[in-house]
Order: C-alpha cells, then structure tokens, then sequence
C-alpha cells in the first residue's frame, strides 16, 4: 500500500508528536482539531520542536522547513478524503471515538486505514459497528512521541491481518521500533508495568519502608532508571492511577491489578507530582501549598 | 579451615558465594546442581565431610520451602553457638524462619536481592532476632562492599516481590498470547526503561526461584493476586528454569542436552 498522506486526528500533545514525526518521516501530514486555536497552537509548538532540532544541528534548516511545509491543518474531517492513513489521537473517551471513528469511515476512502493512538480503550470497540472493523487497528505510541522509540501495533478483534502489517511497516517508517499487540487491556506496555507500581504502594501501605527507601532499593537493589515513587512523581499520579483504575475494571477486578487506596488518596488531595509541586516527594513549597 | 558456609538453589546463591570469596573469606559453598533431584541428601553429605563449626551460615533455597525447612535445620547444627544464619527471605520471613523447629530464632536474619546483585542489599531482622545479630549482619554485607538497608520483616522483600510480580504478568500476556516472548521483553525495555525484558531477567533469575516467591507469598498474604501463572509453573514443572538450565522462556546453547 502507498502512504503518501496521513491524517492525524487531535492536535494534543500525542496528536502533534505524531504529526511532526510523520512530517519529519517525509510523509504529508493533515492534522485536524475541532478547535482552530488548538490547531494554531499546536502548529506553533511543532514549527518550535523542529527549528531547535534544525538550532541544535540534529537535521538541516532545509529540512526543518520541507518538513513543516508537509503540514496541513484542518477542521473538516472530510478533508481526509486524500489521507491513505489515519492516526485518531482524541481524547480517551469511547463515545467520542466511536463518533470520530464513524465520520472517518464517512470521510475517507475505503482502503483506508484508520488507526486509533489509544493507550486504554478496546481496537474491537473502536472498530466495532463501523462497517470497517478490518482496517481499524491500534498505534499506540509513547509520550513524548518524536523521541521515544516503541510504538505497540495493537491488531483488534476484526482487524486484517494485512491491515496490521501495512502499520507495523509504516510505524518503521516513522524510525520507530514497533511490536504487535494483541487487543487486551492496556496492551502490554501499561498491562505488564502494573504491578511496578502496585506492588510498590501495597508495600508502603504495609509499613515495609518508607517511600525513599523503597525507590532506593529498586533502583539501585535492582537497576531500574527511577524507582515507582519517583516515576509516578513524573508520569503524573492522576494518570498513573487512572492507568490502574482502567486495567483493574478492563479485567474484571482481578485482584493481582487492585489500584492502590493510599494513591487515591494523594490524588484527591491534589498531590499530583512534580505537575502540581508535590507528589511522593515535594518539589516546589510555592506551587504546593 | 572455612568461616562462611553458604547453601543455596540458585544463582542468587553462586553470585553470593563469589562475593564472600571475593571479600576474601574463607568459605565454604554447597550449591544444589540442577541436575539433581536429592539436594538434601547432597547437602548432609556435604556436611560431613565439611563440618564447620561456621561462623556465619547464608542460605539461599527460594525454589522450596521444604528444603529450605530442611536445610536450614540440617546447617543449625553445624554453626558456632550464637553464629549468624543469613537466610534468604524471598520464600519466608525472618520471623517465619525463627519459629521453625531446630532453627535458632536469635540469630536468624532475613536478606533479600536479586542476580545481578545490585549495591544495596535488603535486610530485616525476625521479631525474636537478637538485635546483635543484626549488626553483625550489617558489618557482614559491608564487608562484602554492599550497602545494607533495613527494612521490616516481610515475606519476598522489595525488589524479589516486585519483579517477582512483574514477572508473573508478563508471563499471562504471554500464555494468553497477548505478544511474543520477544516483544514483551522489547516493549518492557523500550516502553519502561526497565534493565531487562521481564521474560529474559527471570530466566537469569530462575523461574524456579520466582515461582517459589509467588508461592510464598501467596500463601502468607491469602491473595489471589499472587496466582502463579499456569504456564510459569509449567516450564518449572519441565525443570525449564532459564538460563541455568539451557531453557525458560527462552532456549539457551545448553538446550536439547
């Protein structure tokens, strides 16, 4: 199949990272948003990203300006009339994907693969009731996506066994390392991490060792780059718990992915991370307060 | 004649007995080979030709309760009074271990690490231990340039129950065929920043080890989260325990012997 134009849906953080890198992978690139100014921004954000890459010698100025020029913005999904790939990166919500799914289906022709950036929902749901459930299929890449490598190519229920191929192949376009997943809860990236951090908060709740001590000895008792208390400090504690919520419900509360009270705890305290200053640990007495 | 004696089921085992040596000990080491089925028989004739008396004991059995039971009985009698036993809790509390029969109660102290011994070691002392016996635990991991950190008293450790538990997910995805043993070990290095893929660090470890973690601790804390994947016990069952072995969730050169 020839890939000469893809359209991203969403223009959020992970819809303008996908963007650039397709761009920047030699690909067009039409990137829609419901909202003009989100669109503008994110425009804005992408021309910054690629200019500093451009200041910092990584690619050419040329480069940095046909890569930019290859985007185009939208806010009428029936432009993606011409788009032979569709990346969804909407916000996490099924009613508005199954929504965003059946005007795409509308939109663009019917070879057309549509594929959804979701880190959570089912690729069976999404698909399902489109009347294409064969070219849905899942790409889920990782936050910040012009630098982190892997990319989970999730093959849904229904989906081609072709369709998943033609993904797995263009994900390697994108200079990413991609593997194939199939449709379970959290995939395997958030699925497998699980318990990284569960079994962590459950031995703080027990009174094991304190939090400090528990990030030591995982990082260096087991070489891991940060340990789970840090990480969640980073990753936000709001969209780590929500990560665990979603796998705990997905699999019909099985216990071994139980969320963690003491985290549920420091959310509704607004105890977010290094975002709002203080999580696990504090980081700016200022903003905490 | 030797100061340490070491026993144990795994690598976890032989790594600690390169550090002692390495610390400049004078040891003595009795290593369950894979091959064998009658460990303990191995290990009393073991300590007949090597009586000791040790000053220190450190067992490592985590892939059996029983034997560990055994053993660690066996050993009591063959320690200084008063020496030292470093027992591995992964698969039992210090606490556990000082209310079995035979086994002196003061001087048990629990430790916890996994291969590739990092630079701190995990440590607790049971609630009968001698308050003596965990100092000169921590002098011992400090002469063996480990940084000891004391925790309470809790079956599996911290890192053994985490990864542990990492493992045993990783091992459903598997079974469930969710992703290859390759990409799940891919997706954890290249999603997580983890050292190693889960499926490829447990079969440094020992699936025989990480299957008798989850036992334990499945046993102590009464939870189904702790379920031992069927395909885990399976590979531990055909004595598949990783590299070791020539084979776990991965075929080693030493496979098909």
């Amino acid at each position: 199949m020839d890939i000469q134009t893809i359209g991203v849906v969403g223009s959020g953080t992970m819809g303008s990272g996908i963007a650039q890198v397709a761009a920047q992978s030699g690909f067009n690139v039409l990137l829609y948003d419901i909202n003009l100014k989100i669109l503008q921004k994110a425009i804005g954000q992408i021309g910054h990203y690629v200019r500093r890459s451009a200041e910092k010698g990584r690619i050419t100025e040329e480069e940095a300006e046909a890569a930019l020029d290859r985007i185009a913005t939208t806010t009428d999904l029936l432009d993606f009339k011409r788009c032979q790939f569709v990346i969804e990166a909407a916000p996490e919500r099924i009613d508005l994907k199954k929504d965003l799914f059946h005007q795409l289906v509308t939109a663009t022709p019917d070879d057309t693969i549509l594929a959804s950036n979701t880190s959570t929902l089912s690729i069976t749901q999404i698909g399902g009731g489109t009347g294409r459930p064969g070219k849905v299929v899942g790409m889920h890449f990782f936050n910040p996506a012009p630098l982190l490598p892997l990319v989970e190519v999730v093959a849904g229920a229904q989906t081609d066994p072709a369709v998943v191929d033609t993904t797995f192949e263009l994900a390697k376009q994108l200079g990413k390392r991609p593997i194939r997943v199939k449709d379970v809860p959290g995939f395997i990236v958030n699925r497998v991490a699980r318990p990284f951090y569960l079994e962590t908060l459950r031995l703080l709740e027990e009174g094991v060792a304190d939090y400090r001590t528990l990030d030591k000895l995982i990082r260096e008792g087991g070489g891991f780059p940060m340990g789970p208390f840090e990480l969640m400090d980073l990753i936000g504690l709001d969209i780590n718990y929500a990560a665990s919520v979603s796998v705990y419900e997905a699999y019909f509360n099985d216990p071994r992915y139980r969320p963690s009270l003491l985290q549920q705890r420091k959310v509704q305290a607004g105890q977010l991370g290094r975002k709002s200053g203080r999580g696990w640990y504090i980081y700016d007495k200022d903003k905490s307060s | 004649m030797s100061d340490v004696l070491i026993i144990g089921d795994g690598t976890l085992a032989e790594e600690m007995a390169a550090l002692v040596g390495e610390a400049g000990y004078e040891s003595a080491a009795y290593l369950y080979s894979v091959d064998e089925d009658e460990a303990i028989s191995g290990l009393e004739n073991y300590l007949e030709e090597f009586p000791g008396p040790y000053n220190l004991i450190i067992e490592s059995i985590v892939g059996d309760r029983d034997e560990k039971r055994q053993a660690l009985k066996m050993v009591g009698r063959h320690k200084r009074p008063g020496a030292l036993i470093l027992t591995a809790a992964h698969n039992a509390s210090a606490t556990e271990i000082g209310a079995w029969q035979g086994v002196g109660a003061a001087e048990i102290v629990g430790w916890a690490a996994l291969p590739p011994i990092g630079n701190v070691v995990e440590v607790m002392a049971g609630l009968r231990t001698n308050p003596d016996s965990l100092a000169g635990a921590r002098r011992f991991l400090e002469a063996l340039d480990r940084e000891p950190v004391i925790i309470n008293d809790t079956v599996g450790g911290v890192l053994p129950r985490i990864v542990a538990s990492l493992v045993n997910g990783a091992a459903f995805a598997l079974m469930e065929g969710a992703a290859t043993a390759e990409d799940i070990d891919k997706g954890m290095k290249l999603g997580t920043n983890y050292p190693y893929g889960p499926l490829e660090w447990a079969d440094k470890i020992g699936l025989d080890q990480i299957v008798g973690i989850l036992d334990a601790l499945g046993k102590v804390h009464g939870s189904d989260r702790y379920r031992v994947c069927p395909l885990l016990r399976q590979l531990v069952l055909a004595r598949h325990f990783g590299e070791r072995t020539g084979r776990g969730f991965y075929t080693y050169g030493r496979a098909g012997s």
